[in-house]
């Protein structure tokens, strides 16, 4: 640091960039409460969005060739702006950490100053053009002048730039939609739920089976007073092969049936659309009081049933937990042969530009759903930001590498360069 | 090893590991007890990584879902960095306070006991699982250590005898280090997140915790290039960036907008 200097005197640093700073963020909520918390989103809508992404790069290379030798380019390339850079991003998404997003009964003045929806407001596009400048000239200015031993500084750097570029100004061109098929049934449209449009897609999809499968269902103490699940040591899994306790209550499940139907008052096995699991359990408390019964979760067409163990608790059986669901279905697509898959959950799949995801079931109905909602994205700058994910994910690994050897070739590109 | 039995074998490797800092620290100069000393560390942690892999196979899921299950790694991968460390530099304060911090997450385990059980949700059904949780605690460990530096230095500046900050080139190679795996974990978790929920970034609570915690350290690392920013200034960013860190790891649960997350999977 340079002592005795004025402000705004060669070279700026930080008591300058803090201003920047400030003023960034200072006319980031003024713009945004001029136009009345509308944000930014008709900004960053297709094809504006290609507008502001071309209109900076070339901003950025007219002033690398033209404005290389203002303070302000100087600044700019400089670490004090790298931190407060990062400093006002970082200081923005706090607020936006803090606050609750697309709150309807947020009060007006928050809604006006872009805090009820951070990522579409003014601060925010402000605070993520000064990263993607500062950072851009950087990196421009060190591709321009390449040396080997600055390739690990360029990758991360790049690939950071990139995934901003390619985050903020192409993920807006995402299409999200969601497409519902009955079992047997076909369908070949889809909507979008945030605007409620109907789109036709180049493909057809027809559901052949859905198919479920549960975990065991789980055990819990419910407060008699207040109907509530009971906090604390409370849930256990059914389990036939040994004793567990909840509260005071030893639990012992005699019998456990996953598909079964009332009869008198015993469960019995039964094969039939909604059959529910049910259990017999034992439970004994600390004082040697006995209680015994049936105990089921019901389903969308048959009662549950409870136990009640003493004036404080009753036992419930919970509805079983989903822990795959898979989607059997038949792709169709103009003159392309037929795609047969079976779609689960993290495994989508790719059909021309769309991406293919299983979303949801019928959840009422739970495992004898015959509906599946499927979810269609398309993501055309997809390829921009996983470019840069991976060149990132390259920079890091190149960290790593020479994190453990003490010294860090930025910090010596660094030194020389000032020097 | 039966799981029920984790209190006593909790109270066994923080017993193993007092002792084992005893030897070091009031013995340090004969080469036996260091030997000895780092040996009854190291076997606490063996005990806890046979107890962890116990966990493993009886819950028939990796236990990485709970709050409570990534603590217990992280006592792990923190004691190991404290024994790393400590075998390369010598700093035997440092090798106190990572066990220290190691014990105490193990205690806290004791304390708030979770319902481990088996279920995990189809999300969660994903090879980038593993790597993403893992990585994440490495970088966790790492960084929580590089506080653990800087605290103590902090300490020393302000009401002890050291007014240098020399150890803060300890600092710098566990932030890099950590930095690194914080990078992967974030990134892993963007790529996984598509495949998941179909967007690579949703800005999620956790997710913004998560981007939050990165530029914290992102700006220490810049801050320390040619003393960008002065010493003190550092390690005060990397005592508030433990406390970010932490925020994202467990506070994001207790925010408002949490309701809302896609990562809370404790309350299940």
């Amino acid at each position: 640091m340079i002592k005795n200097r004025n402000i705004w005197e060669r070279p700026w640093e930080y008591k300058e960039g803090i201003l920047i700073s400030m003023t960034l963020l200072i006319l980031g909520f003024m713009l945004e409460f001029v136009t009345d918390g509308r944000g930014v989103i008709q900004l960053l809508e297709y094809p504006s969005n290609l507008y502001l992404g071309s209109g900076i790069i070339v901003f950025l290379i007219l002033i690398s060739i033209f404005g290389r030798k203002w303070a302000v380019t100087e600044w700019l390339k400089s670490i004090p702006a790298a931190i407060c850079s990062i400093a006002l991003l970082l200081f923005v998404s706090l607020l936006l950490g803090l606050t609750m997003q697309y709150d309807k009964s947020a009060p007006e003045i928050i809604r006006k100053l872009g805090l009820s929806h951070v990522v579409s407001s003014w601060p925010y596009l402000l605070a993520n053009l000064f990263l993607l400048i500062a950072l851009g000239l950087t990196t421009i200015k060190n591709l321009v002048s390449f040396q080997w031993r600055k390739l690990g500084f360029i990758i991360s750097h790049l690939g950071l730039w990139i995934v901003l570029f390619g985050a903020n100004f192409g993920s807006v061109q995402m299409q999200r939609l969601q497409m519902e098929i009955s079992e047997g049934g076909i369908n070949n449209t889809a909507i979008d739920k945030t605007t409620n449009q109907v789109y036709t897609m180049p493909f057809a999809i027809k559901l052949v089976d859905f198919i479920l499968d549960e975990y065991t269902p789980k055990l819990a103490l419910v407060d008699n007073s207040t109907g509530k699940l009971h906090q604390g040591n409370n849930i256990i899994i059914v389990d036939t092969t040994q004793k567990q306790s909840l509260e005071d209550w030893q639990i012992t499940c005699k019998e456990y049936i996953y598909s079964s139907a009332k009869a008198g008052n015993k469960y019995y096995f039964v094969n039939e659309i909604g059959a529910a699991p049910s259990v017999f359990v034992s439970a004994t408390n600390d004082i040697g009081n006995t209680v015994e019964g049936w105990i089921s979760c019901g389903s969308f067409n048959r009662p549950y049933e409870s136990l009640k163990l003493d004036e404080q608790f009753s036992l419930v059986m919970l509805l079983p937990e989903p822990k795959e669901y898979t989607s059997v279905i038949e792709i169709y697509q103009r003159d392309k042969d037929l795609i047969a898959i079976n779609l689960e959950v993290n495994k989508p799949m790719v059909v021309g530009d769309w991406k293919i995801y299983q979303l949801n079931y019928d959840s009422n109905m739970g495992r004898w759903s015959d509906t599946s909602v499927v979810e269609l994205i398309k993501d055309s700058w997809l390829p921009v930001v996983y470019t840069g994910i991976f060149m990132m994910l390259a920079g890091a690994l190149y960290m790593f590498w020479m994190g453990t050897r003490n010294k860090i070739a930025v910090f010596k590109t660094k030194t020389t360069e000032r020097e | 090893m039966e799981w029920s039995d984790f209190p006593n074998y909790a109270i066994l490797i923080i017993l193993l590991w007092t002792l084992g800092l005893i030897f070091l620290g009031t013995l340090k100069f004969k080469k036996s007890f260091q030997l000895i000393g780092s040996s009854l560390l190291s076997l606490g942690v063996t005990i806890l990584i046979v107890l962890l892999v116990n966990l493993w196979i009886s819950l028939e899921r990796p236990p990485l879902r709970t709050l409570g299950e990534t603590r217990l790694w992280y006592s792990v991968f923190l004691a190991i960095v404290g024994l790393i460390f400590y075998w390369r530099w010598k700093y035997y304060w440092f090798v106190v306070f990572s066990f220290f911090m190691a014990g105490l997450f193990l205690a806290l385990n004791i304390y708030m006991p979770e319902n481990f059980n088996k279920t995990l949700m189809p999300a969660l059904h994903s090879p980038w699982f593993v790597p993403h949780v893992i990585v994440y605690i490495v970088a966790y460990a790492l960084l929580g250590a590089s506080s653990i530096v800087a605290v103590k230095q902090l300490y020393d500046n302000y009401f002890g005898k050291s007014k240098t900050t020399s150890s803060i080139t300890l600092a710098d190679n566990l932030v890099y280090l950590g930095f690194s795996f914080l990078t992967m974990g974030l990134l892993f978790g963007a790529l996984w997140a598509k495949e998941a929920w179909g967007h690579y970034w949703t800005w999620d609570p956790k997710e913004t915790w998560a981007f939050l915690t990165w530029a914290v350290y992102l700006i220490y690392i810049h801050g320390r290039i040619r003393n960008s920013i002065s010493n003190k200034t550092a390690l005060w960013i990397l005592a508030i960036g433990f406390i970010v860190l932490l925020m994202c790891w467990f506070g994001v649960n207790y925010l408002p907008s949490a309701v809302n997350s896609v990562h809370t999977y404790s309350n299940g």
